[in-house]
């Protein structure tokens, strides 16, 4: 070996120099580095309180407030009452076109601490299929051979007073009200914006056949802080509320609450 | 000339700092309280102001049971017809088929249904399908349910059950394959691939 690293020239030598220097520094380093973590003073603990603020909305159904993934008209033989003059306690067995079944759908603001503004939005269509039963499953899937337009929403002059409905962005198959004013922390809307569900008489002329189907209801609310309402809208819901039809049936979201 | 080049990249890098820290300062500010909530449900609707009404009419030709459906409603209606017999052993001599007239060439159990996702479901149940609106009082061709003996010491009795059931033709449209909503959804003809596909 003394024979190898005599016989090598100068440039190896250097070269072999400079790594083994290199690898003490880096042995030098690794025992330096531990030491140089000691803690030699730490301050006091000072502690602090951070309380987010809760925006919450809940969906009412009938004055009852319809729990979180729960079911809108969870029994049937409630929304088929229908008293008549020889029958106060008449229970249809399927909706009669023309009569109006009452479904009063509305909002409750469910913050503690948080006013909000409101919109509720209502999607009805007609479905097929079979309702599950525990051993077979629910087949009951949205047709769209069945005509939405058949199934009207009843939006009273009442209703009008507290809610506006948006008639650019309502079609055959769904409805969004608006709520006029700020919803107080706990409390409900004053009156609800659709108070009954009626099937249009004309049903009688089409050539579908509506023999065997299901009428379905989809209600979402939606609720934004009442800070810059008008910034929080556009941004989480892409609506413009300060819009000239907003405006003009009394809506106002420019009230700080 | 090395120095007003050196100028310009420190210029060009200070001009890009600038913008990438105005780029990142201006997206915070947005995030808004909301909240959203749903619920759905659905309620059971039929309407049918002139539901169609049809019965088995049976009767025999040279011994053997014919089957016909009848409307006895006012509206035109699409129908279907199953048989229940018993399966026989092969060795027990005792064969039960059943075979249309002349007439009622067309009656068909190529026909699917539909289930939730849209998917084909098959004819498993074995129901025949008269492929045409019955007019009010008019009845469908008869097919025959034969009962062919070939053993003649066979002396069991046995029932032939025939069950029928009809929907409204509302919705069928002749040449297209749909037939009508049966108690156990839509129920579509099969109908055979056209030359060229």
């Amino acid at each position: 070996m003394m024979q190898t690293l005599k016989n090598l020239t100068l440039q190896a030598r250097i070269a072999l120099i400079v790594l083994a220097a290199a690898l003490v520094g880096c042995v030098v380093m690794m025992a330096v580095s531990p030491a140089r973590s000691a803690l030699t003073y730490f301050s006091g603990e000072y502690v602090a309180e951070i309380q987010q603020t809760h925006i919450g909305v809940a969906l009412t159904e009938n004055d009852a407030v319809v729990p979180e993934e729960g079911n809108l008209i969870a029994d049937s033989s409630a929304l088929l009452k229908r008293p008549t003059a020889d029958n106060p306690d008449n229970v249809d067995q399927f909706m009669i076109p023309g009569e109006v079944y009452s479904e009063r759908l509305s909002v409750q603001n469910r913050s503690s601490d948080m006013d909000e503004y409101v919109r509720l939005t209502v999607r009805k269509y007609w479905a097929k299929g079979a309702e599950g039963d525990g051993s077979t499953a629910d087949t009951r899937a949205k047709t769209d051979k069945l005509d939405p337009s058949l199934i009207q929403l009843q939006f009273t002059d009442e209703s009008a007073q507290h809610w506006v409905r948006a008639d650019n962005e309502c079609t055959a198959e769904r409805e969004v009200f608006y709520y006029k004013t700020v919803l107080p922390a706990g409390e409900a809307a004053e009156y609800p914006a659709v108070t009954g569900i009626r099937i249009d008489p004309s049903i009688k002329d089409v050539r579908e056949d509506y023999s065997n189907c299901w009428l379905a209801l989809e209600a979402q609310v939606d609720s934004v802080q009442v800070n810059n309402a008008v910034d929080a809208a556009k941004s989480a819901w892409g609506v413009d509320v300060t819009q000239e039809a907003f405006a003009a049936a009394g809506l106002n979201w420019s009230q700080e609450g | 000339m090395a120095k007003k080049y050196l100028a310009k990249r420190g210029i060009a890098a200070l001009v890009i700092a600038v913008a990438l820290t105005m780029g990142t300062a201006v997206g915070t500010a947005f995030a808004y309280y909301t909240d959203t909530t749903q619920a759905k449900g659905m309620v059971s609707f039929s309407y049918n102001p002139n539901p169609p009404t049809t019965e088995v009419e049976e009767y025999k030709v040279d011994g053997q049971k014919t089957v016909a459906i009848k409307n006895t409603g006012e509206v035109d209606a699409m129908v279907r017809v199953k048989v229940f017999y018993p399966e026989f052993p092969e060795d027990w001599g005792v064969t039960i088929s059943i075979e249309p007239g002349e007439e009622g060439a067309e009656w068909t159990q190529d026909v699917v249904g539909v289930d939730a996702d849209g998917n084909p479901t098959p004819n498993s149940e074995g129901w025949l399908y008269w492929p045409h609106p019955v007019a009010p009082g008019k009845s469908t061709p008869a097919f025959t349910v034969k009962a062919t003996l070939t053993n003649k010491d066979f002396n069991q009795p046995f029932d032939i059950t025939v069950v029928q059931q009809c929907t409204s033709a509302k919705s069928f449209v002749e040449g297209q394959p749909l037939l009508g909503t049966f108690a156990d959804g839509e129920k579509s003809l099969i109908m055979p691939a056209k030359d060229g596909e």
